[in-house]
């Protein structure tokens, strides 16, 4: 993996061999161990600390090294590569060398059909490694090293490194077979796309055998995928992922299954791990508490101020609580009732401003759903699913939250500084007396998202979300719930006018169900794009058939259920027009329909590195 | 030819490579004395020899040793992988590639290549040759998941086990996609393991495979589930086809296909017979009028049905037939089984069609040239004379039989014992007794109440007849109730006596972790049917007293639990390279 080639510097050398010789010689031999298989040729795998240690040693013993020429080089040692020794992140890898002095460094990467430069900052010193991202899997890449010399200028390294990429997983049950049915490039928004992907064997859940669920729930994937819908970067989780957040430091947080949320770097190093202090499974040594929780789930996201925005849903004990979703005269009992609170944390893991549904929404208003066993597998048995938030969005120009609970199959923004409900977006109806001024009147036409999912507040200020179009009813209403053959999903955008109190909306992938359109009941994602504003559009799961009649109760053993069949997920970059235009489109599946894949969601990222100018792909392949 | 295994030591691994290596060393003795150039009686190597991949892709353990040689009779071929070493001397022309047969995946082995003039001179190639195998296919859900849990090698019967292996999403049949049916049905695997669970051989087969059997020639038979019948040779090349002429599917696409003339299928377990010739079901259907529409309820409507029954077709190479037995010219169609109206002939082709017999195994007995068949929706064994086509005895329960067929009802006699249910594909012992997998399933016949799932036990069991006296005894069954130990196969099956040890080789198809309530009617949703449930398979070797213990035991078990596997049935051979001797023909003229 690691074959430094070509010509030798005609200057003396400080390598890491030549500090090898020199360290055994001075009987130092541990720390001749030290200093990583990078500087020696030899196919180890070196850490950053290691590397950063070896680095040291070389510049310390340059201290009487004596220098042949008078001309000052930028390189104090042949740089070398190396896989990235976090195995989650395979598809990356580190180059490192002794800099004469900080200065700018250059990566020319060409893997035979791409080339493309990385530019690092001087800021980042190469002895501690520099990251490589954005390669393809199973592929030769080589790597010229340019650093800026003291005078400025910038001087290439004579030798050309060599980096094969590991290949994506063998066979269909690790790895989603990825088909590009439509690409056109130069339409689409630039960038990256983050998937975060799940894989699912058929069957009711509670039927599932441990061994089944252990293969769903200890395995996910974020994927990179560029606009040719090629892999460039993966991250392997042994848990089932939710929502992904790109932070402003470039780095990923997510939450995992166990209620713990997770902040990793782009090398799948983790930085930071966040824990909900009340979970079932107990503390979580070396993670943050977030003091008081039950839970963290679905979608985290960072806020202006460094701070965290996160559902934690918790327990209460309702006396007198329905028995069913269908019968409002079933009996009524105790029940244990899991509502969201919103919370905002530091990064220390300090609450600093929370709203909890208990205090502000009727507990009584229950949506369809509620007595699904969501909350039992996940450590609370028996527990029913009230209000089921699933995404949080931050409006910074008048501090306020906007989230979404799809259980009230309504959007709300609520004022951070006092807490109060500006304005609710669903359907009108169950709301009580103190809420019901709240509700947005629709304006046009408007179809009334239900059990929508993720709501994101554009660069223009309007509302995107992925609109499930599940149930299309609410309970003990009269209305009749839509079947499994009557539903279909789609990205909607909409527009409040908070002085009107009314919502319009402004655009939709699909108007009714069609050939083109998948059904999710649960999941999905959906962006404006800042520079074209084109449409993202992430459907989380089109069933692999429908030719039988399905049920959407887990209960109902008349028939089968949706969670029996395969799916695929299909992410598709559309046309902000009317009709809108399929620009890009994925498909994520098991071609033999033994799997079910999943894509949760996802979002465009101009590029794999923070500074997004630091990555430009030179000269694209056709 | 002639084949020794070098690991001359049973004491291990260790002691092996040091044999191997001496006995290597000692050849190589042999032949630096008899090398000296010209000396060795007109030896001459032309080309140096090569070892490659086997260039048949079905076959990808198996590996060719080529070379061109002059002067030489036979060549001989050392193979060690620096644990054990083993020689083999072939007398084909090594110019096309001698095979060498018996590898493990994913493995260093050396070989040493020697030629023999057959007057005693000998010449060892100058080069040892240097080959690693190929590793077993990586993605998960292409290979047989094996799981090894129980290996006695010195208390087994040695040899290698050879093993049809099945996979298939789960889910009840009606209920599968085109793909998920494609990547169940069109896919087989045949393997060989040691003791040790290791695959050392396989063949991939682009369909599902059922029964196989190993010929006189080396080549296994199989019938595929497309109707046809293959002969494949150890490296996976086709030799002969046979198909059903009238398969719902057509004439073969192989022009050098041999159609089986007026066969609807050939089906099930084939079989070589002493004279060459083979043995077969061939289900074939009739219209019949005022048929039952259901094996459940007695009083539901008769109507006119399509009507499959078994015929026994014996076929030569050509294809010619020289025996058929109907079983719609000596049994009663009326007398019907459990799962008459399943869907097992409308997945295959045959829309609507009934499955009145299904035929699963048959034997040839030399000893008085009869045939033994199984029909499972009979619950019975049938013994037929081969010579006059009369039915000699059926092992079975004695219910609605016809009147002329009574007194050829075997009457059990002795304690424990059990008659036979679905039963699989009976195999006739050294001894003359007859082993076979009683699936167990139902244990009732229409229109009689039947056992649920969760109280089925599938059981191999031995039997030995009384032609005098027409009773039968229960000699040995592996369960005689349901246990956690026991599985329960609601289809197919295999058991063996394996002949030197007298140990029992058993193939339970199907396991599962007997969860209750489950279904068996395909078109009841209340429950989940057996189908929709993951399953495995286990492969077992009893021997020690009463065959109690169990000295050999694998899964084929999905880690992740993801797809169901099945293993159809299997068999041990002694050796990869052995070839069953033949049979005699019985006395008389044919």
């Amino acid at each position: 993996m690691d074959a430094p080639e070509g010509k030798a510097s005609t200057r003396p050398e400080v390598t890491g061999q030549a500090i090898h010789r020199i360290l055994r010689r001075m009987g130092l031999r541990n720390l001749a161990r030290l200093v990583p298989g990078a500087f020696q040729g030899k196919r180890r795998r070196p850490s950053l600390a290691a590397a950063a240690l070896g680095t040291a040693g070389g510049l310390a013993l340059l201290a009487w090294a004596p220098s042949a020429s008078g001309a000052a080089s930028a390189f104090l040692s042949n740089p070398g590569v190396a896989a990235n020794p976090n195995a989650r992140v395979p598809l990356a890898a580190i180059v490192s060398f002794a800099a004469a002095a900080p200065a700018r460094t250059r990566l020319a990467l060409d893997d035979g059909e791409r080339q493309w430069e990385i530019w690092f900052p001087a800021s980042q010193d190469p002895a501690a490694g520099l990251p490589v991202l954005g390669m393809r899997p199973g592929r030769r890449h080589l790597i010229r090293v340019a650093a800026e010399t003291p005078e400025g200028r910038l001087q290439q390294h004579p030798r050309v490194l060599k980096f094969l990429t590991p290949p994506v997983p063998a066979g269909s049950r690790d790895w989603p077979a990825i088909s590009v049915p439509v690409s056109q490039a130069e339409r689409m928004e630039p960038g990256l796309t983050l998937l975060s992907v799940r894989r699912r064997i058929p069957g009711r859940g509670f039927r599932l055998t441990q061994t089944q669920r252990d293969f769903i729930e200890d395995w996910g994937l974020l994927l990179a995928l560029d606009a040719e819908g090629e892999v460039v970067w993966h991250y392997q989780s042994d848990q089932r992922l939710a929502g992904i957040d790109r932070l402003r430091n470039g780095n990923l947080i997510f939450h995992l299954a166990d209620f713990r949320t997770v902040e990793i770097d782009m090398l799948g190093n983790k930085v930071r791990e966040f824990y909900a202090e009340k979970r079932p499974w107990g503390p979580r040594p070396g993670a943050i508490p977030i003091e008081g929780m039950q839970t963290l789930h679905h979608q985290p996201r960072e806020m202006p101020n460094g701070n965290f925005l996160a559902f934690a849903a918790n327990a209460r004990r309702i006396d007198h609580y329905y028995g069913s979703q269908t019968d409002p005269d079933a009996p009524r009992k105790s029940q244990l009732v899991v509502g969201d609170t919103v919370v905002e944390f530091s990064p220390q893991g300090r609450i600093l401003w929370s709203w909890n549904s208990f205090e502000h929404l009727d507990p009584m208003r229950i949506g369809y759903d509620t007595f699904d066993p969501y909350w039992h597998p996940r450590g609370f048995p028996g527990h029913l699913d009230w209000t089921h938030g699933n995404g949080i969005a931050y409006d910074e120009g008048d501090d306020a939250v906007i989230f979404y609970l799809k259980h009230q199959d309504a959007a709300f923004k609520v004022d951070r500084a006092s807490g109060e409900i500006r304005w609710i977006f669903g359907p009108p109806s169950g709301w009580p007396p103190h809420l019901a001024a709240k509700v947005l009147k629709a304006e046009g036409d408007l179809i009334w998202p239900y059990h929508a999912h993720n709501p994101r507040l554009s660069h223009a200020g309007t509302i995107v979300m992925y609109d499930n179009g599940h149930w299309k009813a609410r309970p003990f209403t009269g209305e009749r719930p839509a079947t499994v053959a009557e539903s279909w999903s789609s990205g909607a955008e909409f527009e409040v006018d908070e002085e009107r109190m009314t919502v319009r909306e402004l655009w939709r992938s699909h108007r009714g169900r069609s050939e083109d359109t998948c059904f999710a009941n649960g999941m999905g994602d959906a962006h404006r794009l800042p520079r074209t504003d084109n449409m993202l559009v992430i459907d989380p799961v089109c069933f692999d058939q429908d030719s039988y009649e399905l049920t959407l109760d887990n209960w109902d053993f008349s028939k089968r259920h949706t969670s029996e069949l395969t799916s695929h997920a299909r992410i598709r970059e559309y046309s902000r027009s009317e009709p809108p235009e399929v620009l890009w489109e994925v498909i994520l599946a098991d071609p033999y329909e033994v799997l079910g894949w999943q894509v949760y969601g996802g979002l465009r990222v101009p590029s794999l590195y923070a500074d997004a100018a630091a990555s430009a792909r030179v000269d694209a392949s056709p | 030819m002639t084949d020794t295994d070098r690991q001359a030591f049973p004491g291990g691994a260790k002691r092996g490579i040091v044999a191997g290596a001496f006995i290597g060393a000692a050849l190589l003795l042999t032949a630096c004395q008899g090398e000296e150039e010209g000396a060795a009686g007109g030896l001459r190597f032309v080309t140096e020899p090569e070892v490659v991949r086997n260039p048949n892709p079905r076959a990808p353990l198996a590996a060719l040793v080529r070379f061109q040689a002059e002067g030489s009779a036979s060549a001989i071929v050392e193979v060690s992988d620096g644990e054990t070493a083993r020689r083999r001397t072939y007398s084909e022309a090594p110019d096309a590639g001698l095979p060498v047969l018996g590898l493990k995946p994913d493995r260093d082995y050396e070989l040493a290549i020697a030629i023999e003039d057959g007057q005693g001179n000998q010449l060892q190639a100058p080069r040892k040759l240097r080959y690693r195998s190929p590793a077993l296919p990586a993605g998960k859900g292409d290979f047989a998941p094996i799981e090894l849990r129980v290996s006695q090698p010195q208390r087994m019967e040695p040899g290698i086990t050879f093993l049809s292996v099945r996979r298939r999403v789960p889910g009840r049949p009606h209920w599968l996609t085109p793909k998920q049916r494609r990547y169940s049905a069109d896919w087989g695997l045949i393997v060989a393991v040691d003791a040790a669970g290791e695959p050392v051989w396989y063949y991939e087969s682009e369909f599902r495979v059922a029964g196989i059997d190993r010929l006189s020639n080396g080549n296994l038979l199989f019938h595929m589930t497309d109707f046809r019948t293959l002969e494949v040779d150890m490296l996976g090349n086709l030799v002969t086809e046979w198909y059903a002429a009238e398969r719902p599917y057509g004439p073969s696409p192989n022009p050098n296909a041999v159609p089986i003339a007026g066969a609807q299928t050939l089906h099930h377990q084939p079989l070589e017979t002493p004279f060459g010739t083979f043995l077969s079901f061939s289900a074939n259907a009739r219209q019949v009028e005022n048929y039952y529409t259901s094996e459940y309820d007695p009083d539901a409507p008769r109507a006119t049905a399509l009507v499959m029954g078994d015929d026994i077709i014996e076929f030569d190479r050509q294809g010619n037939q020289l025996w058929r037995w109907s079983t719609w010219d000596h049994l009663d169609p009326f007398r019907i089984g459990y799962e008459l109206t399943e869907a097992y002939w409308p997945v295959r082709g045959f829309p609507n069609h009934l499955d009145w017999t299904h035929g699963n195994g048959l034997e040839y007995d030399p000893r008085d040239d009869s045939v033994i068949i199984n029909l499972r929706h009979q619950d019975a064994l049938i013994k037929i004379d081969r010579e006059s086509g009369e039915i000699v005895w059926i092992l079975g329960e004695p219910t609605d039989w016809p009147a002329p067929l009574q007194s050829k009802l075997l009457t059990p006699e002795g304690e424990p014992f059990e008659w036979i249910y679905h039963a699989h594909n009976p195999r006739l012992t050294e001894a003359g007794t007859i082993l076979l997998f009683d699936n167990g399933k139902f244990r009732a016949r229409p229109f009689r109440p039947h056992l649920k799932p969760e109280e089925t036990y599938s059981r191999t069991v031995e039997f030995a007849v009384d032609e005098e006296n027409m009773t039968v005894r229960q000699v040995w069954a592996s369960h005689d109730r349901v246990t956690p130990d026991n599985c329960f196969s609601f289809a197919m099956g295999d058991a063996h006596r394996l002949p030197k040890t007298g140990n029992i080789l058993v193939v339970d198809s199907i396991c599962d972790d007997r969860q209750a309530g489950l279904t068996q009617n395909e078109w009841d949703y209340s429950a989940r049917h057996v189908s929709d449930v993951i399953h495995w398979s286990r492969v077992r070797e009893y021997g020690g007293t009463d065959h109690a213990e169990v000295l050999f035991e694998l899964l084929i078990h999905d880690p992740d639990e993801v797809l169901q596997w099945q293993i159809f049935g299997g068999f041990r051979t002694p050796d990869i390279y052995w070839t069953p001797p033949k049979a005699k023909p019985p006395p008389g003229p044919k």
